[in-house]
């Protein structure tokens, strides 16, 4: 299987990706391109041209600032996943990075090209809500601006970059205080499979054991990533015991109206995710109390 | 639409090559049918069976996967790089010994992945090695053997070094 042909780009600098990309008409950024050449494969997608961000440098990095995790959008997953600050800090998203694709694609896929493409059962998407991350857009001229993720993801495969003009160059993610623990868990035929459900909690807990904050994020139940409002009310300042989570599991995926394909029924979408919803919140409380790893 | 050829450049197993190509020719019909490197199999096409994987600039990556111009300047390594004078490579030796392949359609890809593997972690737990080998499928001698394979391969690679 070959794609159709295009005019191919290989910038070695953002400026020059992003004038590309405004100056050439049908053009995509290839990433990674674990997702993009395998639809143009399959003929799915035929853009015109092709602007590899590949060999610019300037957007692969991991860094701290003022307390944040600063990510360039072409950092790919492996060194996520192999980032002890990640796995400390975000156990949520470390867990997510762990189950994302196999090595090869962990070698090649990058977290810019995963977010932007906003696939609704992708491990990430979900992950980025809970966490409150920021998505930083540029475009040519110089001009940025941040976007929460909370409004990042618009729909199925579409988020609120502005199309042929907005590049993603950087994900933030906020410094989350003491007592603060995560989890992520997804139900998928293999450990690495694109998610039936997955859902990602990440919590305060304060000294006297109540929830100061908690976000509850599901992923393939919806067209973007669905925030489980009512469990996240129910978790606000309780303490957390198992009648609790299921209480919060119930309020958080009542009002769920997961698609069927042919991996599962809605019914079975529904029926997991209340599974899943109190099983991560259980984890995520017990890792805010510094009680699991 | 007519294809501008392009010019790249890739080292594959030690030795610079030279080709014109089109930009949307796949590293895996490169490496086959330009440079004859047909240890490199083609499976599923698809991305996910990991038949085509190659090690490029360190890493491991499915050749069907990554454009032939995306290697330009790049390092790769096939399955017919591990050989070296004639002798080898512990981790084929290693698979010879311990019946880690039937039919041998994936193992090329098994190698390489196993080779990253090695590359970073010399000394692997049997989880690791079945995460390091997810992305390789096997259709007819099943894991077991390919884990023993790799297992013994990290011994032998670790106490030769040793010594």
């Amino acid at each position: 299987m070959r794609p159709a042909p295009f005019e191919y780009y290989a910038p070695t600098s953002l400026e020059e990706a992003l004038r590309l990309l405004s100056e050439k008409e049908g053009a995509k950024l290839l990433a990674g391109g674990q997702s993009l050449l395998a639809l143009m494969k399959l003929r799915l997608l035929a853009p015109t041209a092709l602007i590899d961000l590949n060999r610019i440098r300037e957007l692969r990095y991991i860094k701290e600032e003022d307390g944040w995790l600063l990510i360039g959008a072409m950092t790919i997953y492996d060194e996520l996943e192999q980032s002890p600050l990640i796995r400390e800090r975000y156990p949520a998203l470390h867990e997510a990075l762990y189950r994302l694709g196999d090595q090869q694609v962990r070698n090649r896929g990058t977290i810019g090209g995963s977010l932007a493409h906003a696939d609704p059962s992708a491990n990430l998407p979900p992950v980025m809500v809970a966490l409150k991350a920021q998505m930083v857009a540029a475009r040519a001229g110089g001009g940025r601006r941040i976007i929460q993720a909370d409004e990042f993801f618009v729909d199925a495969f579409t988020t609120a970059l502005e199309p042929d003009k907005e590049a993603l160059v950087e994900v933030r993610l906020p410094p989350w205080p003491r007592g603060s623990g995560g989890a992520y868990m997804k139900l998928s035929k293999r450990e690495i499979d694109f998610s039936i459900v997955e859902v990602a909690v990440q919590m305060t807990v304060g000294d006297d054991g109540g929830v100061k904050e908690a976000r509850v994020v599901l992923g393939s139940v919806a067209p973007k990533p669905y925030r489980a409002v009512g469990a996240e009310e129910v978790l606000a300042g309780a303490k957390v015991d198992e009648g609790l989570a299921a209480r919060a599991a119930e309020a958080g995926t009542r009002d769920l109206e997961p698609p069927s394909d042919v991996q599962a029924s809605s019914w079975y979408r529904k029926e997991v995710s209340r599974v899943l919803v109190k099983r991560a919140i259980l984890k995520a409380y017990a890792r805010a109390r510094g009680m699991e790893q | 639409m007519s294809q501008e050829l392009r010019h790249i450049r890739v080292k594959v197993n030690g030795q610079w090559y030279e080709a014109d190509v089109e930009p949307r020719m796949l590293l895996v019909d490169l490496l086959r049918d330009v440079l004859g490197f047909t240890g490199v199999h083609i499976g599923c096409d698809t991305g996910h069976c990991g038949a085509c994987t190659v090690i490029m600039d360190g890493r491991s990556v499915k050749s069907c996967m990554v454009l032939a111009v995306q290697a330009d300047g790049s390092e790769i390594m096939t399955v017919e790089g591990m050989e070296k004078d004639g002798q080898l490579h512990p981790l084929q030796e290693a698979f010879w010994e311990n019946h880690a392949l039937q039919c041998g359609y994936c193992t090329p890809g098994q190698l390489m992945s196993a080779y990253f593997l090695l590359s970073r972690n010399p000394n692997p737990s049997e989880e690791e090695i079945r995460k390091a080998i997810e992305g390789n499928l096997c259709r007819c001698t099943g894991y077991v053997n390919i884990v023993k394979a790799i297992k013994a391969a990290a011994l032998k690679m670790s106490s030769s070094k040793a010594g």
